[in-house]
């Protein structure tokens, strides 16, 4: 659009989608401290949003499961273009602890690709905030 | 001490002791006891009733493909003593005689012992798959010991191609 303002928006308000692949819950919890005042990730203007028709970024934590691997698809192609996917926690990259378990796809780029990667078991709010903005320095770069 | 060894030597009286044929001790609050598996059901309703037994941990099961049996285990509780009733079925027939008419509480670690090892567990009032995922095929059990986990990821990819989906 003209004077690119709704790339301008997407940058000043990156909405988000928490998604949960067969975590064990601390990345996610790790995720909402976060979204809570105390590290504060709403000074980037992310929201917390309940529908992947609404957000812009997928936030997914855990090691997709075989059981969940094809709604994590759908909620994928729920998601308007264009979509950003940050993978949290050692799960969500390499498959973790469940590496060579029979009921895991071992990260969630063998699924959907992944735009930004934070490690940790469970990532420091810190890491997943530096995560966040290397990500929107992706956005600024994108056109 | 704990009484265990008094419940044992009450177990080989109340099912008889040559129906007993491994007592293994695991101090303090452990015994596995390996029994005949047609005297299971004998051996559970005693520990429950007689023993004063209050509910079942869990059943696990083990792949003992060198001897080309299974091992079923049944861990029963007093809220402080545990003692493990074990069986041992051929590997080739798989079927245990369900428990769920002694203690209703058993029929999801049954219906468990199903999905990992393919153990039927026979009179059981819905054997359906439990923790494995939806597309997952019935013949596939992945705690046995004769499938690799290459094997089951090239079935499951194969699967998956036929248009199978939720695995």
């Amino acid at each position: 659009m003209g004077l690119g303002l709704v790339k301008w928006s997407r940058i000043k308000s990156p909405w988000i989608l928490h998604f949960n692949s067969g975590a064990c819950n601390a990345c996610d919890i790790e995720v909402l401290a976060v979204l809570t005042p105390r590290f504060d990730v709403e000074r980037f203007g992310m929201l917390l949003k309940g529908s992947p028709r609404h957000a812009d970024i997928i936030v997914i934590t855990g090691s997709v499961t075989r059981q969940i691997r094809d709604r994590l698809v759908r909620i994928y192609e729920q998601t308007p273009e264009p979509k950003f996917v940050l993978a949290v926690g050692n799960c969500a990259g390499t498959g973790g602890v469940f590496q060579q378990c029979y009921n895991v796809y071992e990260g969630v780029d063998k699924v959907i690709p992944v735009d930004v990667y934070v490690p940790g078991c469970p990532p420091r709010p810190e890491a997943i905030i530096h995560g966040v903005v290397k990500l929107l320095q992706k956005l600024q770069e994108a056109s | 001490m704990t009484g265990l060894e008094e419940a044992v030597e009450k177990l080989k009286s109340g099912i008889g002791a040559e129906n007993v044929l491994e007592v293994k001790h695991q101090p303090p609050r452990n015994v596995f006891v390996l029994i005949k598996p047609e005297k299971l059901k004998e051996a559970i309703t005693y520990v429950m009733k007689e023993l004063g037994y209050q509910y079942i941990i869990t059943i696990s099961g083990v792949d003992l493909i060198k001897e080309n049996q299974f091992e079923v285990i049944y861990h029963l509780s007093d809220y402080s003593n545990t003692i493990s009733l074990k069986i041992r079925i051929p590997r080739d027939e798989p079927k245990v005689p369900t428990i769920t008419d002694i203690i209703p509480g058993a029929t999801l670690y049954e219906r468990e012992v199903h999905d990992m090892f393919g153990i039927v567990a026979e009179g059981h009032p819905n054997l359906a798959k439990l923790l494995l995922s939806d597309g997952w095929p019935e013949d596939l059990h992945p705690l046995r010991k004769d499938v690799t986990i290459q094997q089951i990821r090239e079935r499951l990819e194969e699967e998956r191609r036929k248009g199978v989906r939720g695995i």
